[in-house]
């Protein structure tokens, strides 16, 4: 192939049309040809009707714990980077390491330590829902702050001055002038980190928190039908996370519409 | 309670055997996510009809699942409906690699529509041809813009394998639940297992502060 001169169609052709249909018609048809159709064909979804009222009682407490912990996180997250503005170097190294501890922690190895080592330090044991709040909400209050960090950071130096020479005390510079319109900046990556932690909550499963991925497995393994389950939570996931980000997409113009 | 740390120490061999398992299950997964995410970028930056759609419709099913629902419907029901069997690790492997492509792939493609557009017209005016110009004009800038965020995806990945000790890959999750059972010491081991996480991931999330800080000097 040179670097330069003829164009080189056919090149073309095989390189962006005929090899990657090639590659996904393989792929799809080893998919199918690999597919037992005779299970599927036995796929029995009454089992979902059987088991609706758990599963009903799973989703609500999945929308439970993510909404309080999130709620908790979102109230740390604004002390945590208001408290960065105090001047006085050791708290800000304090408050940086901690949202960087919390941030390169998986959320399991977070939730596992709170419930099986934490009680050894604390000598207080936690319910497996307990614990999954705690988790939740300490490990979104070191996004949030970072976040709210960045969203006070956004807010125009002019307000600050504005402030400033209309001589507000500091406690209403801040509750009146930057953090509500810190909170209208973040309202987007906010959005984001609650869609996060929906999706994230099913990780509480593995400590059988009670939500509803923890239903689905407990059914599964009950009835013997993981496709239909696994399936069909899958499904309620799916629908209800994208919901969601319809929904703060409408919000985010909302908000855009009562600024201008 | 006191910290006894001699028991980290005895099991140290269990726990550096589940480090390596760890970094095995991350890097294949994203080599595997990598070679994925390229073919659905390419799907829908390129393809047309059937291919466009089964790209869009791959991205968005699996960024939009939970990773949980992925790994346990990997492990609990395609061996059902599927006839080829896979090993648990193997498993784990595709559960966490098959997601992270979906995120890749929107990496890809974001990087590759922020070169600007004067250059691929540059590209072609002096008559390269189409393999030099994604070669030596396209890949490069779109590379430079990529490499936070595909750090990013390493991170998450990492963060992710240990929700494959749910399915019995003894990796270092797994190697920590199983020791901290047998000899109850869960205040040791747990604490001993978030610092190695830690430290996995510290150096990888400050190049992806650095590198974003760069970046965004670079744009403005």
């Amino acid at each position: 192939m040179t670097k330069a001169g003829k164009p080189g169609i056919w090149a073309d052709i095989l390189l962006w049309w005929i090899l990657p249909a090639a590659l996904t018609f393989a792929i799809v048809a080893w998919f199918f040809s690999d597919v037992n159709w005779s299970f599927v064909g036995g796929l029995d979804f009454s089992v979902i009707y059987t088991y609706r009222i758990a599963l009903l009682q799973g989703l609500v407490n999945t929308i439970s714990i993510t909404s309080f912990s999130l709620l908790l996180g979102l109230a740390l997250g604004f002390a945590f980077a208001c408290l960065l503005y105090v001047p006085f170097a050791p708290l800000r190294w304090v408050i940086v390491s901690y949202i960087e501890i919390l941030r390169d922690i998986p959320l399991v190895v977070a939730l596992f330590w709170i419930h099986f080592a934490l009680p050894f330090a604390t000598g207080i044991s936690t319910t497996a829902f307990q614990s999954g709040f705690i988790a939740m909400a300490l490990q979104s209050s070191a996004y949030l702050a970072d976040v709210v960090r960045a969203g006070i950071q956004a807010v125009p130096r002019g307000q600050w001055d504005a402030a400033d020479s209309l001589g507000l005390s500091r406690p209403w510079k801040w509750l009146d002038i930057v953090l509500p319109q810190a909170f209208k900046i973040i309202i987007p990556p906010l959005a984001n980190i609650a869609l996060g932690y929906f999706k994230a909550s099913s990780v509480l499963a593995l400590l059988s928190v009670g939500e509803l991925m923890t239903v689905a497995v407990r059914i599964s393994n009950y009835s013997f039908k993981p496709i239909e389950t696994l399936t069909t939570v899958g499904a309620v996931y799916l629908v209800l996370g994208y919901f969601l980000s319809w929904l703060t997409f409408r919000v985010e113009r909302l908000f855009k519409t009562t600024q201008a | 309670m006191q910290f006894d740390s001699s028991i980290i120490w005895q099991n140290l061999p269990l726990l550096v055997s589940g480090i390596w398992l760890t970094i095995l299950l991350v890097a294949t997964a994203l080599v595997i996510g990598i070679v994925i995410g390229l073919v659905a970028c390419a799907g829908t930056l390129l393809g047309c009809g059937l291919v466009y759609y089964l790209s869009v419709g791959y991205i968005g099913l699996f960024r939009g699942l939970p990773e949980t629902v992925i790994i346990f419907w990997f492990y609990y029901c395609a061996p059902l409906i599927l006839n080829t069997r896979l090993s648990a690790f193997w498993i784990g492997t595709v559960a966490l690699a098959i997601p992270s492509g979906a995120y890749l792939a929107e990496i890809f493609r974001a990087g590759i529509l922020a070169v600007p557009r004067g250059q691929l017209d540059a590209a072609r005016a002096v008559g390269l041809s189409s393999f030099w110009l994604v070669w030596d004009v396209i890949a490069p800038q779109a590379l430079r813009m990529m490499i936070p965020p595909m750090l990013g995806i390493l991170t998450i990945l990492i963060k992710n394998s240990a929700l494959v000790s749910a399915i019995g890959v003894e990796e270092l999750f797994y190697r920590a639940n199983v020791l901290s059972g047998q000899t109850l010491r869960h205040f040791e081991l747990l604490s001993a297992v978030a610092v190695i996480y830690f430290l996995l991931i510290l150096p990888l999330s400050i190049l992806v502060q650095r590198q974003e800080k760069r970046l965004l000097a670079q744009v403005w």
